[in-house]
């Protein structure tokens, strides 16, 4: 591990750099037709050149560098407020946790239960495949509210939801994987006379893991989609997507790019845990 | 291998016959469940009954399925699209040199976890408020990274004595795709064609909820501000529908192509 | 063959002619700030039965929704040159020309007072009742601050109203004692699903009164097109009223502009809507009538609550009579 490190290090840093240098001049391009023809109507921009204004058009195509860096100072401090980025995030990070710990536990017996009954398989499969077609955002305001009726309320609905959004994913890698077991390797256990539990132990189950990991990671991403979503399309007091409705409507162009950059940054992160993990659980692999 | 490709001659017409009785017996239980349970509940404005949906959807049955059909085409090629994509670049990453595949599908990983979302209301006023052009970009990018993991994976994860094998026939690229590759990943490219399906009605509807004025999502929006939730599900309804038909049209298609392994999986 | 090409030949003609006959129209876009619903009847109407283009122009009336703020969308319109309108709430606006520096003017006012109300499930006798969740939509919270004042985030938690379902499904369900509404829409929602008593009361009650729903352009439209914005002004309310007057047909034309309506509804709506629309003033200065003082009155409350740092209304008004009365 420690050896290939390097070798994606480079390259990665690379890349990174190349955006960062062509991110001016692109960010120069998109913003001085607009700056051009907002000095034509007479616009007062308190700017001279097409050029001067790009870099701080109030709502930019791109924003410039320093309008980002301004708009990240504003939206991450105080760092315990409850209109700053931290703290959202940390919110919206605890649905997409939770929900994805529920997705997986969820996921992981269902799989199992596909893997090993054809009658489970029959009788449960249309109802989940059926159900996952429904769109998740039509229902969940009225999910939101069913809950909060019984008590269910704040981060908890959003963790469902995301789970609900998460579960796929995972019940049909972790299936994969368990079904992975080349014939050959099953029929070796069953000459070594071990039953089905054995099985399962002893080859299904670690050789599912790849897929698993594979599977947590897409649906980690789609688990975070989902809580967004959630607190967008719902009655939320906080978190990522909460902000993200608030400043649309402001029509803060700089703030939206902050809030998208910090929740891409927010699903790096999460996705890194798992990849983590995935080290930690599989140390045989790389 | 061609030959494992045939379609398995078996009793395909009394299996069909059952799995549409097993859809009806589904669908009446849930139907029935939720027609008591959303008169017991009575808030009709949280959980309507499947009778008021269906009244509701007679009142104006041709505008329902008239934003229906928009969506539909926004999910069929979002989804198009998206796979298109999704398959070009597994491939991609196959020619590609170690590291660079590492990077490039790092990248895409790093991708995927940015929460297009965010993007949606931006990505509108980009592509233009009320074209379908934009709600076709947010499903295909939902498909297309509903996709892109498994088909690397599958086309990578190929047996190494089978890729000996072809090497030792000197077979080029394309044949090492065509008859090794490709076959093998089949299964689970079409499992997860499923889920890039489920992923695009999502991503059509989220594309529609911003700066749409036809379609489901906009049929959501705009029943919800007058509170009229039997629309709001009438619209979930149809977009379950459409999902399901698309679902159903590659369950077909994967009896049709991977029969044998349905087959070899359901032995094992 | 011949004919073929001789017919194609007059269609192109008749195009090129109509086409002609349209560039003497001057195009202009009218923003709403929702999907078109019965606030926004005057448009498709004044568009339908011609008075637009009686006035000279080609206007395309564009929905708004979620996400799509009026203001934005007006200022890149003008930022490249075209003749346009928008409809939003005057503390958005004013809020947005002074931190923001957009320069924002205000043509007529829809509404003289507020459509806006508040649902509650307890009476409410004095502002300092009003203490919990408050459900109100993002950008619709500044009238409930002034009523509160300075140190109303102590009192209150504004949730946004927009993730409802139902738009007051959360209030129907008991989850927050208060809710904003609209007496064309979500009061009239409250009143079909509400099973307890609830109060219903007008921001009045509290001494905030102010218009609603106005009419905005830039400065920039102002200058280039001062005849047009004239035109646009009276044709508009044209437009409103005959909607009011002839609630069926306008009802019609509706229907084309958003077929997802419930028409009655909407009508429904109209009749509340007109109950703010026609008032003393209109009768006498014609509909649309800009009241500076309210504006004045508004900008001080604002300032007040904290809201904005300043109450000047500097270049902020700029009444355009319709004289349609």
């Amino acid at each position: 591990m420690s050896s290939r490190l390097p070798t994606n290090l480079v390259p990665m840093l690379v890349v990174a750099l190349v955006i960062v240098l062509l991110y001016y001049p692109l960010m120069l391009l998109a913003n001085v037709p607009a700056a051009q023809q907002a000095l034509d109507t007479g616009a007062d921009l308190g700017c001279k050149t097409a050029l001067d204004c790009a870099t701080q058009l109030r709502s930019p195509v791109l924003p410039s560098p320093a309008q980002l860096a301004l708009g990240f100072r504003n939206l991450m401090f105080p760092l315990d407020s409850p209109n700053a980025i931290p703290l959202n995030a940390a919110v919206t990070a605890l649905e997409t946790g939770m929900g994805l710990l529920l997705a997986a536990i969820l996921g992981f017996f269902f799989a199992v239960g596909l893997v090993a009954s054809r009658a489970f398989e029959r009788s449960l499969l249309p109802w989940i495949v059926a159900s996952q077609t429904v769109p998740i955002i039509a229902i969940a305001p009225m999910l939101v509210v069913v809950l909060g009726q019984y008590g269910v309320q704040g981060w908890i609905p959003k963790a469902l939801i995301a789970a609900y959004i998460a579960f796929f994913p995972i019940a049909i890698g972790v299936a994969k994987g368990l079904r992975s077991p080349d014939p050959l390797s099953l029929d070796l256990m069953k000459t070594y006379n071990a039953n089905n539990l054995q099985t399962y132990l002893k080859l299904r189950f670690p050789a599912s893991v790849p897929y698993l990991f594979t599977a947590f990671k897409v649906a980690m991403t789609a688990a975070l989609i989902g809580a967004i979503v959630a607190e967008i399309s719902t009655i939320s007091f906080q978190g990522i997507g909460k902000m993200l409705a608030e400043n649309s409507r402001a029509s803060d162009v700089v703030a939206m790019w902050v809030i998208m950059i910090a929740s891409a940054f927010l699903g790096i992160l999460l996705v890194a845990v798992v990849g983590w993990l995935e080290k930690v659980v599989t140390p045989w692999k790389r | 291998m061609a030959r494992a490709l045939q379609p398995v001659p078996g009793p395909p017409r009394s299996i069909l016959r059952s799995e549409a009785f097993r859809w009806v017996v589904f669908a009446g239980v849930a139907l029935g469940l939720w027609e008591v349970g959303a008169r017991l509940y009575n808030s009709p404005f949280l959980l309507p009954a499947p009778s008021r949906i269906l009244q509701e959807f007679l009142k104006t049955p041709t505008l329902v399925l008239g934003h229906a059909w928009i969506t539909t085409q926004e999910i069929v090629l979002g989804f198009l699209l998206g796979a298109l994509i999704a398959h070009l670049a597994a491939l991609l990453l196959l020619v590609l040199p170690e590291w660079l595949e590492d990077f490039i599908f790092r990248a895409v990983s790093t991708l995927n976890s940015i929460p297009f979302v965010a993007l949606a209301s931006l990505v509108v006023v980009w592509l233009g408020v009320g074209s379908i052009g934009s709600k076709v970009a947010i499903a295909a990018l939902y498909a297309f990274f509903a996709l892109v993991y498994f088909v690397h994976k599958g086309m990578v994860s190929t047996d190494t004595t089978k890729e000996e094998l072809l090497t030792s026939y000197s077979a080029n690229f394309f044949q090492r795709v065509r008859y090794l590759k490709l076959p093998f990943a089949l299964p689970i490219i079409f499992t997860s064609l499923k889920g890039a399906a489920m992923a695009a009605v999502n991503g059509a509807i989220v594309g529609e909820l911003f700066g749409a004025f036809q379609g489901l999502g906009f049929m959501i929006l705009d029943s919800r501000y007058v509170g009229n939730t039997a629309r709001v599900f009438l619209a979930a309804v149809c977009c379950a529908i459409v999902g399901w038909l698309l679902l159903g049209m590659l369950t077909a298609l994967e009896r049709r192509f991977v029969g044998w392994h349905l087959e070899m999986t359901r032995r094992s | 063959m011949k004919k073929i090409i001789g017919l194609l030949a007059a269609g192109i003609l008749a195009v090129l002619a109509l086409g002609s006959a349209q560039n003497n129209l001057t195009k202009a876009t009218m923003i709403e700030s929702w999907f078109i619903h019965a606030e926004s009847i005057g448009d498709p109407v004044a568009v339908e039965k011609g008075f637009y283009k009686d006035a000279g122009l080609d206007v395309t009336v564009v929905p708004g929704g979620p996400g799509l703020s009026p203001i934005d969308r007006v200022m890149a319109e003008s930022k490249a040159g075209r003749l346009v309108f928008g409809i939003d709430y005057p503390y958005n606006l004013l809020e947005a020309r002074q931190k923001q520096k957009l320069p924002l003017v205000i043509l007529a006012a829809d509404f003289q007072g507020s459509a806006m109300h508040i649902l509650s499930w307890q009476p409410i006798s004095k502002p300092s009742d009003i203490k919990g969740t408050f459900a109100t939509w993002i950008g619709y919270d500044k009238p409930i601050k002034a009523v509160i004042g300075k140190g109303w985030d102590k009192q209150i938690q504004v949730v946004n109203q927009q993730g409802d379902p139902a738009t007051l499904g959360g209030w129907l369900a008991k989850q927050y004692p208060f809710a904003s509404a609209m007496v064309y829409n979500e009061v009239m929602v409250a009143e079909k699903q509400a099973k307890d008593k609830y109060y219903l009361y007008s921001y009045k009650d509290f001494g905030v009164d102010w218009p609603e729903n106005v009419l905005f352009t830039t400065e920039d439209v102002l200058k280039k097109y001062p005849n047009e914005v004239k035109r646009f002004v009276q044709a508009r309310y044209k437009g409103f009223r005959y909607a009011l007057d002839n609630p069926e047909e306008a009802g019609k034309i509706l229907a084309k502009y958003n077929p997802n309506l419930d028409i009655p509804f909407e009508l429904k709506g109209l009749e509340q809507i007109k109950k703010i629309m026609v008032t003393a003033d209109t009768q006498q200065n014609g509909l649309g009538y800009v009241d500076t003082a309210k504006l004045q009155k508004m900008a001080q409350q604002l300032q007040a609550a904290g809201i904005l740092e300043s109450a000047s209304l500097s270049g902020f008004v700029n009444p355009v009579p319709s004289g349609v009365k």
